[in-house]
C-alpha cells in the first residue's frame, strides 16, 4: 500500500498519535512526577520554569493561535492540507506548552501585569482553574481543527471561518487568563465579536437571524459586565480578583444589584435561562466545527466568569458573614434547576438533532452551574460543589464537542437535520456510531464514562447540601434526578432515530470516506472512557488542588470528590433508577406522543419581551403620525408564525422612518423658529433661577 | 524691548503663518506647490504647538498683549495646558486630513476651487487657534465670525445645489448665533466695563449679586448662541445637510474640530467668565444635563431612519455633542477630564468613518446605506476601516471610544449620578443598531459567496487612515499616552 | 454701453475719484476715513470704470492677476508690518515700540505704522470691490 505522505490523512492521523503519546506522558507525569527525574526531563523542566517566569508566557499562548490565524489569511493559494496542517502544528506547540507548565502553576498562580495599558493595567493570571480550562480549550481547538478540515470542503468563505476561528480561539484563552474584571470584560467583548462571525458563517437567513440575536444578547451581556465594572470600581477601588467580599458586604443592595449584572453577563455566554435565547438559534446554523467548540469550551466562559466573580466577590474569607451569600446562592441553585429541566424538556421535543443537542447544552450548564450554587450555599463545606461543577464543565466539553461532531459528519453526508428522515445508520457510519453511543452513554450518566463520575459528584454535593442546609434542597435532589432522567430519555431518542430503524431510501447511496475524522472522534472518546475509568485522576491533580488554594474546608472537599466510592452498590443502584426511568420515560412518549406537545405562541420568551417593546413602538408612532397606515399592532394570529422579530424590527424601522419624514425637515425648516423658542425659554429660565437667588 | 523666552512668540507666529500660507496660496500658480507649502506649513505648525504645549507644562500659563497695549484694553492671548493641549489636538488632526485630502480633494472637488479650498481651511485653522488662544470676548467673537465664514465656504467648495443650500443654511444659523453671542457679550460688556476675559470675572464676582438678571440674560444669549454653532439638539438643524454634501476631507473636519471648538468655548466661558459659583447658582448643571440627554436620545433616534451614509454620520454627531456635554455637565475634574478625552476620541473616530464613507461616496458612488449591499468584497479595506470606526463609536473594548466611556461612567460614579450611565448604554446600544445595517449588508449580505479583492487606496490616503486607526487603538490601550495633558488642561480650566 | 457722453465724463472725473481715495487713505490717521473707506472709493472708481466700459476693458486694465496681488499682498502687508514688532523685540502689531517713527502728530509721515497699514488695507479692499463686481457682470455682454 502506498502511502501518500502529502494527505493530509496521514498527517494528522501521525499528529494524533503525538498528542495521544504527548497526553499519555502527561498522565504518567501526573501520576507519578518522579518517573520524569532524569537529567533528559531537565530540559524541559527548564524550559517550562523559563516560561514561566517570563512576562510572555501568555502571549505565547495568545498569540501562536492568532499568527496562525493570520497566515491562514495570507497564504490563501497553497494546498488545503498545508494551510490546515500549519494550523494543527501550532496547536500542538500550544497544548505542548500547556502541559510543561503544569508543575508551576502547581505551586502557585502565575501572573502577568502590564500597568500602563487601559490606564487602570491589564493583568493575565493562570491559576490552578484557569490551567484546567486552558488546557481543555487547547485539547478541544486541536481535535476539532482536524475534524474541521473535512467537515469545511464544503463550505464557502473557508479562510474567513479559519482567521475567526482562530482568533476565537485566542480571544477564549485569554478569557481564562484574565487577571482582573477589566481585562476579562476586554476579552469577552472580542470573544463575542469573533464567534459572531463563526455564527454567521452560512450567511443564510437563519444565520443572519441567529447571529444577530447573538450578537446582540452578546453586546447586552457586555454592557452589564460594564456596569458592574463601573460599580464595583469606587467600591473596591480596582478592578482586581481580590478578596473584595469585606468592602462588598458593607454596601447593602448594591451587592445585589452586582451580582445580578454579573449573573446577566455571564450566564447569557454560559446559555442559563432566561438569557439563553439564543443558543438553540445559533448552534444550528453554525457549521459543526464551531457548533462543537461554541457548546464545548465558550459556553463555559460565562461558567468561568461566574465561578471567578462569585469566588473573588462574594465567598468570605474566612468564612465569616454568610447570609447574602446563601440568598444568592439558594436563588442560583433554583434558577440552575429550571435551566436544567427546561433544557431537558425542550430537547425532548426536538425533532432537528442539532437543536436537540444545544437545549441539552443548556440543561448541562443547568448542572454546572447547580454545583456552583451550591458551593455558595453550602459555604465552607462547598468544595465538592465546585468540583462537581468544574469537573462536569470538563466532562461536557469533551462529550458535547464529540456529539457535535458526529452529527456534523451525519449531516455531511445526509445533508438532513432532521431526525424523523434518518435512521439505521449504524450500519453505514459504523466509527461514528460507536463514538456517538460512547458519547451518549456519557453524558446519560453510564458508570465507567467520565458523565457518571461528575454527576455522583454533583449529586453527592447536593445531598450534602440538604443534609447540612435545609432540607428545601431535597426538592433540588429530586429534581435533579428528574434531569438526570431527561437526559437518559432524549439520548435514547436521538441515538434510536438516527442510528437505529430502517434505513430510508434516500439515504442508500451514501458513502462515508472521510478517514481523517476517525482519530480525533476516537481518540476523545477514549477519553471519555479512560476518565470514567479512573475517576478520580481529574479531581487529584487539578481540581482538589486548586480548591485547596481557595477557603473551603481541605477534609470536606476530599470527602466530597475523592472519597466517594464510585463503584460502590449505592451509586450503582440509583443510577440504575435513573436509566429505568429515562427508558420508562421513552417508551411512554414514544406511546403517547408528548415528545409532540405544542405549546401556546405566547409563551415564548421572546415574545414576552419583544410583543410590549413592539406595543411601545407602536403607541409612539401612533402618536407622532396618526394616520399611518403601515403597520397595525401586530394580532396573537400574527405572531403564531412566530414573526413577532419582525414585526419589533418592522416597527422599529417604520418609527424611525415616520419621524424623519414627518419631523426631519420641518426641523430643517423651521431653523429660526427653534432658534427664537429655544433663546425665549432658555432666557426665561435662566432669569428665573437668577431672581430666584 | 520687554524680554521674554523667545517661545512665547510660538502662538502669534502659528497664527500669522497660517494667514500667510491663506493668502500666498492664490498666488502661487501651481497647484502642487500650493498643496506642498500647506503641508509643510501644518507639519511646522503642530511641531510648533507640541513645543509650546511641553513648555506651558514646564514653565506655566503665559500670556501674550498684541500691540503692547494694556491688558484692559488690548487683545491679550492666554496660552495655558488648556488651549496648548486643544491648538496641538486641532492642528496635529488637521494636518493628518490636509495629508489625506491631497490625494481626495481630486475627486471630490472641481479643481479651480482646490487652491481656494485650502485657503479657506487655512483661514480656518487660524480662527480655530485663535479661538482657542484669545482671552478677549471681542476678539473671541472676531474669530468665530471668520470660522463660520470660512466654514460656509469650505461646505460649498463642491460646487453642487445641494452644497449651496446647506452652506446657505449653515450661514443664516451661524449669523442667527453670531447675533446672539454678541448679544450676549454686550449685556455683559454693560456690566462689567472690560473685554479681557480675566478682568471681567473679576469683576463679576462682585457685581453678580448685584444684577444677577443681568448676568443671567448674557450668559443665556451666549449659551444659546454657542449651542447652535455646536450643534446641540434642537439647534442642530444645519448639521445634516453641511455635514453631509460637504467633500469628504471637509465633512471630516466639520465634524471632527469645528464643532468641539465651540463646546471648548462654551466650556471656557463657563468656567472663566462666569465662575462655577454663578453657573451652579443658575442652575446651568441641570439645564446642561437635560440638553445633553435630549441630544443623546433624539439624535441617535434621527440617525436610525436615515438612508444616506453621511446623512446618518451626521445625526450621529449630533448625539455625540449629547455625550460631550454630558461629561461637562457634572462640572467636576473627572468630568472635564472624561469630556477632553471623549471631543480627542470621537475627532479621530468620526473623522475615520467619514474619510472611509466619503472614499465609497466618491470613487464608488455609494452614498445610500441601500447601496452598501456586497461591497465589503470589493472595497474590502475601506469598508474593514468603516468597521474599526463602528467599534469606536459603540466602545468596543481596545478602542479610544470604550476608554472614554468608561472614564465618563467613573466620572458619574464619583460624583453618584450613576443613573446618568443608562443614557451611555441605552445611546450606545442605539449606536450600534445604526451602523450595524451597513457592516451587515457590505460583509454578511445574504448568499454572497464572492470572494475579497483588495481595492488599492492611494497612499496618502491610507496612510492618513492606518495613522486614525493606529492612535484610535493606541489612545483605547494606552490612555496614558494622553491623559496626563488633558488632566493638567482640566486643572488649568478649573483652577483659574 | 456705448454712450459717449457717459464715457467722456468718467475718464475725466476718475482720476480725481482715485486722488480722492489716494487722499482719504493716506490722511486715515489724521483724519476721519482711513484704509477701509479710502479703499472703497477707489474700488467705487474702478467700478465705474467697469460699469462705463464694460468687461473686456477693466480687465485689460485690471487684470485678474493684479488683482490677485492686491488682495493677498495688502494682507500680507498687513501681517508682515505685525511681524515686524517681533523682530525688534516688543509684541506683535506693536506701534511706537517696534521702532516706528512717531513724528510729529498732524503730519502725514506721523503715527508709527499706521499709515503703512492704511495703504495696505487700501489696496486690499479696492481690489476686493472690484473682483466682486467682476464676478458679477462677469456674463454680461458689455
Amino acid at each position: 500500500m502506498k502511502l501518500n505522505f502529502r494527505s493530509f490523512t496521514l498527517q494528522s492521523f501521525f499528529l494524533s498519535l503525538l498528542s495521544l503519546f504527548m497526553m499519555g506522558s502527561f498522565v504518567a507525569f501526573l501520576i507519578n512526577p518522579s518517573l520524569f527525574d532524569g537529567p533528559f526531563f531537565d530540559g524541559f523542566r527548564a524550559t517550562a520554569d523559563f516560561l514561566s517566569a517570563s512576562r510572555f508566557l501568555p502571549f505565547i499562548i495568545l498569540g501562536m493561535p492568532t499568527l496562525s490565524g493570520f497566515l491562514r489569511l495570507i497564504f490563501n493559494q497553497s494546498s488545503l492540507t498545508l494551510k490546515d496542517e500549519i494550523l494543527l502544528i501550532t496547536d500542538i506547540l500550544i497544548i505542548a506548552i500547556i502541559m510543561m507548565i503544569y508543575p508551576n502553576v502547581l505551586a502557585g498562580p502565575l501572573r502577568f501585569e502590564f500597568n500602563s495599558v487601559f490606564n487602570f493595567g491589564f493583568s493575565l493570571q493562570i491559576n490552578m482553574l484557569s490551567y484546567i480550562f486552558i488546557l481543555l480549550a487547547a485539547i478541544l481547538w486541536f481535535f476539532v481543527m482536524m475534524y474541521a478540515h473535512e467537515y469545511m470542503k464544503k463550505e464557502n468563505h473557508t479562510r474567513r471561518f479559519y482567521v475567526f476561528l482562530s482568533l476565537s480561539y485566542a480571544s477564549t484563552m485569554g478569557i481564562f487568563m484574565a487577571g482582573d474584571l477589566l481585562t476579562l470584560f476586554f476579552l469577552y467583548e472580542l470573544m463575542t465579536l469573533f464567534t459572531y462571525i463563526l455564527v454567521l458563517h452560512n450567511q443564510t437567513k437563519n444565520a443572519i437571524e441567529a447571529g444577530t440575536e447573538y450578537l446582540f444578547l452578546g453586546i447586552l451581556g457586555g454592557f452589564s459586565i460594564f456596569i458592574a465594572l463601573t460599580l464595583i470600581y469606587p467600591i473596591t477601588g480596582s478592578f482586581a480578583f481580590v478578596g473584595a467580599h469585606d468592602l462588598l458586604a458593607s454596601e447593602g443592595p448594591a451587592k445585589y444589584f452586582i451580582a445580578l449584572l454579573l449573573f446577566m453577563g455571564f450566564g447569557m455566554k454560559a446559555g442559563m435561562v432566561p438569557l439563553h435565547v439564543w443558543l438553540p438559534k445559533a448552534h444550528p446554523v453554525a457549521p459543526a466545527p464551531a457548533s462543537s467548540l461554541l457548546s464545548g469550551i465558550m459556553i463555559k466562559v460565562g461558567v468561568f466568569g461566574l465561578i471567578q466573580s462569585f469566588i473573588y466577590f462574594y465567598l468570605p474569607d474566612p468564612f465569616t458573614s454568610r447570609q447574602g451569600l446563601q440568598l444568592l446562592g439558594s436563588i442560583l441553585i433554583w434558577l440552575s434547576l429550571i435551566t436544567m429541566l427546561f433544557g431537558a424538556f425542550f430537547a425532548f421535543m426536538q425533532v432537528d438533532f442539532k437543536r436537540l443537542l444545544a437545549y441539552s447544552s443548556i440543561s448541562q450548564i443547568g448542572f454546572v452551574v447547580l454545583g456552583i450554587g451550591v458551593a455558595m450555599v453550602q459555604g465552607e463545606k462547598g468544595g465538592p460543589g465546585l468540583a462537581g461543577a468544574i469537573m462536569h464543565g470538563f466532562n461536557h466539553a469533551l462529550f458535547k464537542s464529540l456529539l457535535f461532531m458526529v452529527v456534523g459528519m451525519v449531516y455531511i453526508k445526509t445533508h438532513e437535520i432532521d431526525m424523523r428522515k434518518l435512521g439505521g445508520l449504524r450500519k453505514k457510519m459504523p466509527i461514528t456510531f460507536v463514538v456517538s453511543l460512547i458519547a451518549s452513554l456519557s453524558i446519560m450518566g453510564m458508570p465507567l464514562f467520565n458523565g457518571f463520575v461528575s454527576k455522583t459528584v454533583l449529586h453527592h454535593a447536593i445531598a450534602d447540601a440538604a443534609k447540612y442546609q435545609s432540607s428545601a434542597y431535597l426538592w433540588a435532589e429530586g429534581l435533579f434526578i428528574l434531569a438526570s432522567v431527561g437526559t437518559v430519555a432524549y439520548f435514547i431518542k436521538m441515538n434510536k432515530m438516527v442510528f437505529f430503524g430502517d434505513l430510508p431510501p434516500a439515504l442508500e447511496g451514501i458513502t462515508f470516506k472521510a478517514r481523517s475524522v476517525y482519530a480525533p472522534m476516537i481518540l476523545m472518546a477514549l477519553s471519555l472512557f479512560l476518565l470514567g475509568v479512573f475517576p478520580r485522576f481529574l479531581s487529584e491533580t487539578m481540581i482538589v488542588p486548586y480548591l485547596q488554594t481557595l477557603s473551603f474546608d481541605p477534609e470536606f472537599t476530599v470527602y466530597g470528590t475523592l472519597n466517594i466510592a464510585f463503584f460502590g452498590a449505592s451509586e450503582l443502584w440509583l443510577i440504575l433508577g435513573i436509566w429505568a426511568g429515562g427508558i420508562g420515560v421513552y417508551v411512554l412518549s414514544m406511546k403517547y406522543k408528548w415528545d409532540q406537545v405544542k405549546f401556546p405562541p405566547w409563551l415564548h420568551l421572546e415574545y414576552l419581551i419583544l410583543f410590549p417593546l413592539s406595543a411601545l413602538m407602536h403607541g409612539l408612532l401612533n402618536l407622532i403620525d396618526k394616520d399611518h397606515d403601515v403597520m397595525d399592532l401586530p394580532t396573537y394570529q400574527s405572531y403564531q408564525v412566530r414573526n413577532y422579530k419582525r414585526t419589533f424590527k418592522d416597527h422599529l424601522v417604520a418609527f424611525t422612518d415616520t419621524l424623519n419624514r414627518k419631523y426631519e425637515s420641518l426641523f430643517i425648516k423651521s431653523d429660526a423658529l427653534i432658534y427664537a423658542i429655544g433663546l425665549t425659554l432658555m432666557v426665561i429660565v435662566l432669569s428665573i433661577f437668577a431672581i430666584l437667588n | 524691548m520687554i524680554p521674554f523666552s523667545w517661545l512665547e512668540l510660538f502662538p502669534v507666529l502659528q497664527m500669522s503663518l497660517l494667514v500667510l500660507m491663506a493668502l500666498a496660496g492664490p498666488l502661487i500658480p501651481s497647484k502642487g506647490v500650493v498643496k506642498g507649502m500647506h503641508l509643510v506649513g501644518l507639519t511646522l505648525l503642530t511641531i510648533s504647538a507640541f513645543i509650546v504645549l511641553n513648555y506651558t507644562h514646564t514653565s506655566g500659563p503665559f500670556a501674550f498683549q498684541m500691540g503692547g497695549y494694556e491688558r484692559n484694553i488690548g487683545i491679550e492671548l492666554l496660552i495655558d495646558s488648556f488651549s496648548a493641549f486643544f491648538a496641538f489636538f486641532v492642528l496635529f488632526f488637521v494636518t493628518l486630513i490636509h495629508l489625506f485630502s491631497m490625494t481626495s480633494l481630486n475627486l471630490d472637488t472641481p479643481a479651480s476651487q482646490h487652491t481656494a479650498y485650502y485657503s479657506l481651511l487655512s483661514l480656518m485653522y487660524f480662527s480655530m487657534i485663535g479661538i482657542l488662544y484669545s482671552n478677549d470676548l471681542f476678539n473671541m467673537y472676531v474669530f468665530i465670525e471668520i470660522l463660520s465664514l470660512s466654514a460656509c465656504g469650505i461646505i460649498s467648495v463642491s460646487r453642487k445645489k445641494q452644497n449651496y443650500m446647506a452652506a446657505f443654511r449653515y450661514l443664516m444659523m451661524n449669523t442667527l448665533a453670531s447675533i446672539s453671542v454678541m448679544f450676549g457679550i454686550a449685556l455683559i460688556y454693560m456690566l462689567t466695563g472690560s473685554l479681557n476675559v480675566s478682568i471681567m470675572a473679576e469683576r463679576l464676582v462682585e457685581l453678580y449679586p448685584m444684577y444677577p438678571v443681568n448676568v443671567s440674560l448674557s450668559l443665556g444669549f451666549i449659551g444659546v448662541g454657542l449651542a447652535i454653532k455646536s450643534a446641540i439638539f434642537p439647534f442642530h438643524v444645519w448639521l445634516p445637510d453641511a455635514h453631509s454634501s460637504a467633500n469628504t476631507s471637509a465633512s471630516a473636519i466639520l465634524s471632527g474640530v469645528i464643532i468641539k471648538i465651540y463646546l471648548l468655548t462654551l466650556i471656557k466661558l463657563l468656567y472663566r467668565l462666569f465662575t462655577l459659583d454663578v453657573v451652579i447658582d443658575l442652575r446651568i448643571p441641570v439645564v446642561m444635563v437635560v440638553l445633553a440627554g435630549v441630544a443623546m436620545l433624539m439624535g441617535s433616534a434621527f440617525a436610525l431612519g436615515q438612508k444616506e451614509i453621511k446623512r446618518m454620520l451626521a445625526y450621529s454627531t449630533v448625539s455625540q455633542v449629547g455625550y460631550i456635554l454630558l461629561g461637562f455637565s457634572i462640572f467636576t475634574w473627572g468630568g472635564l477630564v472624561a469630556a477632553f478625552f471623549y471631543i480627542v476620541s470621537h475627532a479621530f473616530v468620526k473623522g475615520l468613518l467619514f474619510l472611509t464613507a466619503g472614499m465609497a461616496k466618491s470613487i464608488h458612488g455609494i452614498k445610500s446605506i441601500k447601496a452598501t449591499e456586497g461591497i465589503g468584497y470589493k472595497i474590502p479595506l475601506t469598508m474593514m476601516l468603516f468597521t474599526v470606526g463602528a467599534m469606536g463609536m459603540v466602545g468596543i473594548p481596545g478602542t479610544s471610544g470604550f476608554m472614554a466611556k468608561l472614564q465618563l461612567s467613573l466620572a458619574f460614579m464619583e460624583v453618584s449620578r450613576g443613573y446618568l450611565r443608562s443614557f451611555l448604554i441605552i445611546s450606545g446600544v442605539i449606536n450600534a443598531l445604526y451602523f450595524f445595517p451597513i457592516i451587515m449588508n457590505s460583509f454578511f449580505q445574504e448568499d454572497n459567496k464572492e470572494v475579497f479583492k483588495l481595492e488599492k487606496i492611494p497612499f496618502a490616503m491610507g496612510f492618513t487612515l492606518l495613522m486614525f486607526v493606529g492612535i484610535i487603538f493606541a489612545l483605547g490601550l494606552f490612555p496614558g499616552l494622553l491623559l496626563p495633558y488633558l488632566e493638567a488642561a482640566a486643572m488649568s480650566l478649573m483652577g483659574s | 454701453m456705448d454712450n459717449r457722453l457717459l464715457k467722456t465724463m468718467v475718464q475725466l472725473l476718475l482720476p480725481f475719484i482715485q486722488l480722492y481715495g489716494v487722499f482719504i487713505i493716506l490722511h486715515g490717521h489724521i483724519t476721519p476715513g482711513g484704509g477701509f473707506s479710502g479703499g472703497a472709493i477707489l474700488g467705487a472708481s474702478l467700478i465705474l470704470y467697469g460699469l462705463t466700459f464694460g468687461h473686456q476693458e477693466t480687465e485689460a486694465i485690471f487684470p485678474e492677476k493684479v488683482s490677485a496681488w492686491a488682495e493677498s499682498g495688502g494682507a500680507m502687508m498687513y501681517v508682515l508690518l505685525g511681524l515686524f514688532g517681533l523682530i525688534f523685540g516688543a509684541s506683535f502689531l506693536s506701534n511706537l515700540t517696534a521702532g516706528f517713527a512717531a513724528g510729529t502728530p498732524g503730519q502725514i509721515l506721523s503715527g508709527g505704522f499706521i499709515p503703512l497699514l492704511m495703504i495696505a488695507i487700501g489696496i486690499k479692499v479696492g481690489s476686493t470691490l472690484m473682483t466682486l463686481f467682476s464676478a458679477l457682470i462677469e456674463g454680461e455682454p458689455s
